[in-house]
């Protein structure tokens, strides 16, 4: 599984000098309490988390807050990671994206973010200008290509619900479209991405 | 599969499903291996649509973290050595009639639940319920089998669909391998997830009717169908 995928696997992002362990088989040794792991696992991650959960809280304090606790529940719940179930960097992201989707849907969250939201688009650009290494640019740009490539319902379906930290009624509501024909959307656009990207699975 | 649920699988992997709705696509993940795989590879894009996302935190929080650590116990799918305690415990075992073994069996599988649900997660409390429930259930029956000088015990309740595998003096799986237990059935074989690396119960299910229970050595993390002749394969009899 991750193995055969080299370039396009974020699980092979970052790698340093010779080649870094996966993302995958760090994470299997930060589950037997292995910190020298976890810090290099930090170091190959933290990066994606803390992106993916301050794009859903857009506030820096409050996502610095959020990720911090994606971090030790990775820490915690590492030894219980199946790779059958999935791969490393997706459950991971599934955690961050639960917790920045818990923050944002408490009230008192809710009306600081949207003051920062006014601040920003709802699902474009907003790509900062770090210094980003080459193979993170080549990602956006190869994701930002494939989410071009949907239909606009299917764009908007998707991105409000993953950017945007919006469940799927909330997004049927913001679209004035059928609860039913969202759901569809989300899955027949994900499929398309997921062709799209070259997915493997 | 029911096409219904089935096309939740996109609001599923996007983190869009209420909470209740979530829970119920898991489940029926858990009966419908199509969906599950679906839902896997729609899980890997949306890592990818965060991975397009990156951003370093500020370099202040790797310290705050790697700190915080050191303060936070790690959940265990690892069952404490009561098993290994006694020099030869599958002696006891294969000795008893079935009724004392079981009773054995339970015993030491709630002991080590009692251990573990100390101040740890519901997730582990359901799935301490359930293991409880299938040792508890009235047409709970057992299956011992040997696998070298080990014993692999499987507690079968049909009723319950479920079954509670034990194993006592496994030796460990070889390096950058674990052991996978299988429900072998007419049509397919099921991953019934991975052995923890100590002695610990494994709940398997659903089990169906003239389901087999299989245990191979698979590569880390295991496999999707068995790569390896099976150690052992236990007819689960209704």
């Amino acid at each position: 599984m991750t193995h055969s995928r080299e370039r396009d696997d974020p699980d092979q992002h970052r790698t340093g000098p010779g080649p870094a362990p996966p993302v995958q088989e760090l994470l299997r040794q930060s589950g037997r309490g292995d910190r020298d792991a976890f810090s290099r696992l930090y170091d190959q991650v933290s990066g994606v988390l803390y992106g993916l959960v301050l794009r859903v809280v857009r506030d820096r304090g409050q996502s610095e807050e959020v990720v911090q606790e994606v971090l030790l529940e990775i820490w915690r719940q590492a030894p219980r990671y199946d790779s059958t179930r999935g791969g490393a960097m997706a459950w991971m992201t599934t955690i961050a994206h639960r917790r920045a989707v818990d923050r944002v849907r408490s009230a008192q969250a809710g009306a600081d973010r949207e003051a920062a939201a006014g601040r920003r688009e709802v699902a474009g650009g907003d790509y900062d200008s770090v210094a980003e290494a080459v193979e993170d640019r080549l990602e956006r740009e190869r994701v930002r290509r494939c989410l071009d490539g949907l239909t606009d319902l299917q764009h908007q379906a998707v991105t409000l619900a993953f950017y945007g930290g919006h469940s799927y009624p909330e997004v049927a509501q913001l679209l004035a479209t059928p609860l039913g024909t969202i759901k569809t959307r989300m899955r027949d656009g994900l499929i398309r991405l997921r062709d799209c990207l070259g997915v493997a699975t | 599969m029911k096409e219904n649920t089935h096309t939740l699988s996109g609001a599923y992997a996007l983190n869009a499903l209420p909470e209740e709705q979530a829970r119920e696509f898991e489940r029926h993940l858990a009966r419908c291996p199509d969906c599950a795989e679906e839902t896997r590879g729609l899980c890997e894009t949306t890592a990818r649509m965060a991975a397009a996302v990156r951003h370093e935190p500020p370099s202040v929080l790797k310290a705050r973290v790697m700190e915080e650590i050191g303060a936070v116990r790690q959940a265990s799918p690892i069952v404490p050595a009561t098993m290994g305690r006694s020099s030869r415990p599958h002696a006891r075992l294969l000795a008893g009639r079935a009724a004392a073994a079981l009773l054995v069996a339970a015993a030491l599988v709630l002991g080590v639940l009692l251990i573990r649900t100390n101040g740890q997660l519901n997730e582990e409390r359901v799935q301490g319920d359930r293991i409880a429930a299938v040792l508890a259930a009235p047409d709970a029956r057992q299956v011992s089998t040997r696998v070298g000088a080990a014993t692999v015990t499987a507690i079968y309740s049909p009723a319950k669909a479920s079954v509670v595998v034990v194993t006592a003096g496994m030796p460990t799986a070889p390096a950058a391998h674990d052991y996978q237990v299988w429900l072998i059935g007419p049509d397919a074989i099921r991953s019934a997830g991975l052995m923890p690396d100590r002695p610990g119960p494994v709940l398997a299910g659903p089990v169906h009717a003239g389901d087999k229970l299989g245990i191979t050595v698979e590569p880390q993390g295991g496999s999707r169908q068995p790569t390896t002749q099976p150690l052992t394969v236990v007819a689960l009899t209704s």
